[in-house]
């Protein structure tokens, strides 16, 4: 679209800008509920998500709480109850075009167990439209499956068919990945290798990735920005080292007797979050969530109460404490709301 | 036709469903024909085996191995087999949750019609080649041992052959996309293979005995024997009418034993739109359906 100007017609710089940095995904509004019964069941509810490209996107939840529903729905497996999804500013439901930049791995990976790991790539490129026969042992040798290729899927192990569906997912190269639990069976050496994968897809070749977890930890290592959502609802979004500096930092004091050093701390800190007895009932590590510069105030008053301290360690939480203080707050709430 | 070769290799290579369902058919009658002309080679007395399977009139033998999916009592029993193919292929899909794989891939109507043309064609195939043994097998097996046939193969009897082919072909080719559009909307409303497979027969047993329930209908409840004219509406009728234009120039007003004497001879376009008509119609229904399906699995 040319912009007019006083003195020039131009190409219009901020429409080429606009064009090209849409967002990765948006949604709006984006909610589903399934009718079960005369039950009905919000899997999602009111979702608002701008990502952006070139990162690594975390949809952070425990079982249950929405996010496959949500990758089904931004591949348009399932229709929204309301609310619309869009991917690099095409709309998804009702127009497959807008996936042509997307790959997808969604639960775990599943094949035609009669066909081989290649025949299987084979097809699912000709679905696409985009059949390139050395690009499909390209991804084979990348996922380590290129001694099996002619192996029925049948006989695959877990693990195998997991990095078969990575590889069906890269398929068309796609600028958009959407990877649901992608490290599901996989071992330990595949998990780290997944890992960095995903990482190098992002910081080499400019992809994006929206990554649905339920270990936090590989959330933490991987993402870039991180989405928790819970029973549906979306109840953080951020950096993820921005969440994790939310709030407050724990300290956790290795302290005997416990008993005494409980009651000198309980009258002014009450959050005590976890006590770890060790080397019999009188010595144990406590966790207090407590802003970092009054340390020096606990420690005081555990010495003037004759409370030995063994070793102290001010730490910010991991991003598991700070999902499980941001659900558990959320069930509070909802406690809360229930029973006004 | 990338789609398409993707389907007919999903298809194909699901060897031990194929072979079982569709490549019984000319591989039974062939090994059938090998044993019965083995052995009347081996001893005369057991030539008449070949009477046993065919009557001898090789071209009308090779058209009525149609018969078991197109006309009544055979089709009862004879749609079972494709219907099941056609069942797997459809609700495999769903049943092993692959559907996740390809529908992001493209657009769903052309996943349906891409997935009934492949089936379609692979049991017309198998019914084809079924077709070109039995006549070939009957007409060859018949005249090596001595055993009478007609008509005496010249290149007359060849041409009246291939017409013959052509035309149960054609009619075949219609009836199987019929069932394969019940076999898509099976599975579609019932996402797996046994229901897929036991619904789409269950529809296809009601067609093939509309007549019979028309029947039945008219003396439980004492009505005029126009109501059955109403069988004139059913895909069964319409196939049935046509393969009377094709091979009688007629139109099908009587069924066998008089059972029926139909008031009304509709022309072989009427029967052809009709029946065009039912397949466009489930088709629709099927996409429809799954366009708008949740794919939850």
């Amino acid at each position: 679209m040319p912009c007019i100007s006083t003195l020039e017609i131009r190409p219009c710089r901020e429409n080429i800008h606009t064009m090209s940095h849409k967002p990765a995904i948006k949604t709006t509004g984006l909610s589903k509920t399934f009718k079960k019964g005369k039950h009905e069941v919000h899997a999602v509810r009111d979702l608002n998500l701008e990502i952006k490209r070139g990162v690594v996107f975390g949809f952070l939840g425990p079982n249950g709480a929405g996010k496959t529903t949500t990758i089904r729905l931004l591949i348009d497996l399932i229709h929204p109850t309301q609310g619309s999804a869009e991917i690099f500013g095409e709309a998804v439901q009702g127009n497959p075009r807008s996936l042509n930049r997307v790959g997808s791995l969604v639960e775990d990976a599943t094949f035609y167990n009669y066909m081989s790991g290649r025949s299987n790539l084979d097809i699912l490129a000709r679905t696409s439209n985009k059949f390139i026969p050395h690009r499909i042992d390209e991804l084979l040798e990348k996922v380590h499956l290129e001694e099996d290729r002619d192996r029925q899927v049948g006989d695959y192990s877990t693990g195998m068919k997991q990095r078969l569906g990575l590889a069906a997912a890269l398929l068309t190269d796609p600028d958009l990945l959407i990877l649901d639990e992608p490290t599901n069976g996989l071992d330990p050496g595949g998990i780290l290798e997944m890992r960095s994968f995903i990482r190098d897809l992002v910081d080499d070749h400019e992809k994006t990735v929206f990554l649905s977890s339920h270990l936090l930890n590989e959330v933490e290592q991987v993402c870039d920005r991180v989405a928790i959502i819970n029973e549906g609802v979306m109840i953080r979004e951020g950096v993820v080292k921005e969440l994790l500096s939310e709030g407050t930092a724990l300290l956790e004091i290795e302290v005997a007797p416990v008993k005494h050093a409980i009651e000198a701390l309980k009258p002014r800190w009450s959050s005590i979050l976890e006590i770890k007895r060790r080397d019999g009932p009188s010595r144990a590590w406590i966790t207090l969530d407590v802003p970092e510069e009054e340390t020096p105030e606990v420690i005081y008053r555990l010495i003037e109460n004759q409370i030995r301290v063994y070793q102290v360690i001010n730490r910010k939480p991991s991003l598991e404490e700070y999902f499980l203080n941001v659900t558990a707050e959320m069930d509070h709430h909802g406690k809360k709301e229930s029973s006004a | 036709m990338n789609l398409f070769l993707a389907e007919w290799m999903k298809v194909n290579r699901n060897y031990k469903v194929v072979a079982f369902l569709v490549w019984i058919f000319p591989i039974g009658l062939t090994a059938l024909y090998l044993t019965l002309i083995g052995m009347a080679l081996i001893d005369e007395r057991a030539s008449g085996g070949l009477d046993g399977v065919a009557s001898g009139k090789w071209i009308q033998d090779a058209v009525n191995i149609w018969n078991m999916v197109i006309f009544f009592p055979g089709n009862t029993v004879g749609r079972m087999l494709p219907l099941a193919f056609m069942a797997v292929v459809f609700s495999g899909e769903y049943e092993w949750r692959t559907w996740k794989n390809t529908v992001p891939r493209t657009n769903r109507y052309r996943l349906i019609l891409v997935k009934l043309s492949v089936i379609v064609l692979v049991v017309v195939i198998g019914f084809s080649l079924a077709f070109l043994i039995s006549g070939v097998a009957n007409l060859f097996g018949r005249h090596i041992t001595d055993v009478p046939y007609s008509p005496v193969f010249n290149p007359a009897s060849f041409g009246e052959f291939i017409l013959a082919f052509a035309k149960a072909t054609a009619l075949g080719l219609l009836s199987i996309t019929y069932l394969g559009t019940l076999a898509a909307l099976a599975a579609i409303l019932t996402r797996s293979i046994l229901g897929a497979l036991l619904v789409s027969y269950g529809l296809s047993l009601v067609d093939a005995l509309s007549l019979g329930i028309l029947a039945l209908i008219k003396q439980l409840f004492n009505l005029p024997t126009d109501i059955l004219n109403l069988y004139q509406l059913t895909p069964s009728y319409h196939i049935e009418n046509l393969w009377s234009w094709m091979f009688f120039d007629q139109a099908a007003t009587t069924l066998t034993g008089n059972l029926a004497v139909f008031t009304s001879s509709p022309s072989m376009t009427l029967s052809a739109l009709i029946y065009g008509f039912w397949i466009t119609g489930l088709i629709a229904a099927a996409i429809f359906l799954f366009q708008r399906q949740d794919l939850t699995s």
